[in-house]
């Protein structure tokens, strides 16, 4: 159960002046019960990268599976493997389009021919998902919302493809902080839930940490690091390297250690940390 | 697929096209366009063709791009070359169906399809070699004269500008919305002929959305930075004609006196 990028090239432009290639040799495995975590800094290639996991863009060299199916062949098999991955673009509140929230939400279950009372069935469940009260808010119009709301309509859109896997493209730009902390919360859910693999495309070292089970980094169109979190943040001088920042937390604990106080570097939530250092002074007390 | 526009492309360079004064450039094409449709004999026509390869090559531009700019108008050049070839009276070449296809009517359908693509390329040189910006600055001075007539060249200049900065974006914007919607299983490539245009309105609602926007955006921009119309405007580069401008115009002229005298001549 995984997506597999086999030294996937893509170039932008090819044989002209403005030529340039935007991902370079990638290989890499998104695993279904992982959420994965791609980061890097602006133009390393993060959203070429995820665009080509729903078949968006057609690698100039190399090849995609989903679930051990080429989804750039030509064939019925290959349209569908390309549905069980769903796609949130960033800002994804500029895609609505429709006259209310339940005909928005329906648009992508209606194009899969699905029966009126699946479509219905999934918009609610997908409207609930997201905390959007069904009965209030259907016959809304999307653009009368707030930002915020929109946003929630444009995922449950996507959400009520019901795809095995979900990329979403920074889906936290430009929410306000508890907005940011629900959407995350609800995408943590998600996958623990209903069993459906994230990929999340993100700046923000301090989510990712949070979130993720596997950290892939790009810089300048390459993967530079793709392991486990836990590992992945250990190789500070690469992350550095490539324009981004260790999670506050890690950095809290690398200080530490490296003032002398054995304490483990390898947690990521806040609460842990403190009781990593608290169990640290105590061992330091106690010798 | 929408990368593969051309329209108001603009390939940096240093060729002697590149740094020609974008007035010389805007004033020499015109001349062109007349001289394409005035002469139009095989001989001035076959050194009209020379000339313009002759200026492709000079650009240094790659002869795949200018092969192009030609391509979307690949069906209008071959629907006037047949509607020539049919429907010109002549000796009759051959029959096929109804339509009797004349010597007469190839060479005309020959000629026209020259002087369509002719007029691509020259006016594609013309885009390719000069940004948009200098393009739009060139208009503005060459207009200049007939602002006392009540013709608002400053304000066509801007909106030409505005217009040209935002094709790139809007393109941008709508690959990126086709790009969500096929997402969501909308397909845009098969079906008849009104499903197809009723698979546009999730493009098009958005973009309008985003076009007003970004203009209202634009606007409240331009007013925070005091803009208020071109009047006591002054450029960061003014253009200034060289001694290659009027070379080109000597070479023009040159050029143009030979065609007229193969045209009295009759060739």
């Amino acid at each position: 159960m995984s997506i597999e990028l086999k030294n996937v090239t893509y170039t932008y432009m090819p044989r002209t002046p403005f030529e340039r290639t935007a991902l370079h040799e990638v290989s890499i495995c998104i695993k279904k019960d992982e959420f994965t975590a791609i980061v890097g800094h602006t133009g390393s290639g993060k959203s070429t990268l995820v665009q080509h996991l729903n078949g968006l863009l057609l690698p100039t060299n190399g090849q995609v599976f989903v679930e051990g199916t080429d989804i750039n062949k030509k064939e019925p098999a290959a349209l569908a493997a390309k549905r069980r991955v769903g796609m949130v673009f960033q800002y994804p509140e500029h895609q609505l389009f429709e006259e209310s929230v339940y005909k928005d939400i329906a648009f992508g279950p209606r194009n899969m021919e699905l029966a009126e009372e699946e479509v219905e069935r999934r918009v609610r469940k997908a409207m609930e998902f997201v905390n959007l009260d069904y009965e209030e808010y259907k016959e809304h119009s999307p653009f009368q919302l707030s930002g915020g709301q929109m946003r929630r309509v444009a995922i449950a859109g996507v959400i009520a493809l019901q795809p095995d896997y979900l990329v979403l493209d920074e889906p936290t730009a430009g929410l306000d902080p508890r907005g940011h902390k629900d959407l995350l919360a609800k995408l943590s859910q998600l996958h623990k839930q209903e069993k459906i693999g994230i990929v999340l495309v993100s700046h923000n070292m301090d989510d990712v940490a949070r979130l993720a089970d596997r950290v892939i980094l790009l810089n300048q169109s390459r993967v530079v690091i793709n392991s486990s979190a836990k590992t992945a943040f250990r190789e500070t001088k690469k992350i550095r390297a490539a324009g981004l920042d260790i999670p506050q937390v890690t950095a809290l604990l690398q200080t530490i250690s490296e003032q002398g106080l054995a304490v483990d570097t390898d947690v990521f939530q806040f609460d842990e940390a403190v009781e990593a250092i608290f169990q640290a002074a105590k061992g330091a007390k106690s010798c | 697929m929408l990368s593969d526009i051309t329209i108001g492309q603009y390939f940096p360079g240093a060729s002697i096209l590149h740094r020609l004064d974008p007035r010389s450039k805007i004033v020499l094409l015109g001349i062109f366009i007349v001289a394409v449709f005035v002469f139009n004999t095989p001989a001035t026509y076959g050194l009209l063709c020379g000339f313009t390869l002759l200026l492709i090559a000079i650009s240094k531009l790659s002869w795949r791009m200018m092969l192009k700019s030609i391509k979307p108008l690949w069906w209008i050049i071959l629907f006037t070359f047949l509607i020539h070839l049919c429907s010109t009276p002549g000796s009759e070449l051959a029959k096929v169906w109804i339509f009797s296809l004349t010597w007469e009517g190839l060479e005309q359908g020959v000629f026209i399809s020259v002087r369509l693509i002719l007029l691509i390329l020259l006016s594609s040189l013309l885009t390719f070699t000069t940004s948009p910006l200098a393009l739009t600055d060139a208009l503005e001075l060459l207009l200049g004269p007939f602002k006392r007539f009540g013709l608002p060249a400053h304000e066509l200049a801007m909106m030409m500008t505005i217009a040209l900065r935002f094709i790139p974006t809007l393109i941008e914007e709508t690959d990126k919305i086709m790009k969500a919607q096929k997402s969501r299983g909308a397909d845009f490539s098969s079906g008849s002929l009104i499903r197809r245009i009723k698979c546009l309105i999730p493009i098009l609602v958005p973009l309008f959305i985003s076009a007003f926007r970004r203009a209202d955006e634009l606007a409240m921009a331009m007013e925070a930075r005091c803009y208020r119309g071109g009047i006591g405007r002054t450029r960061m580069k003014v253009l200034k004609i060289s001694r290659i401008d009027y070379m080109a115009y000597a070479f023009v002229l040159l050029f143009g006196t030979g065609l007229t005298i193969l045209k009295i001549s009759g060739l």
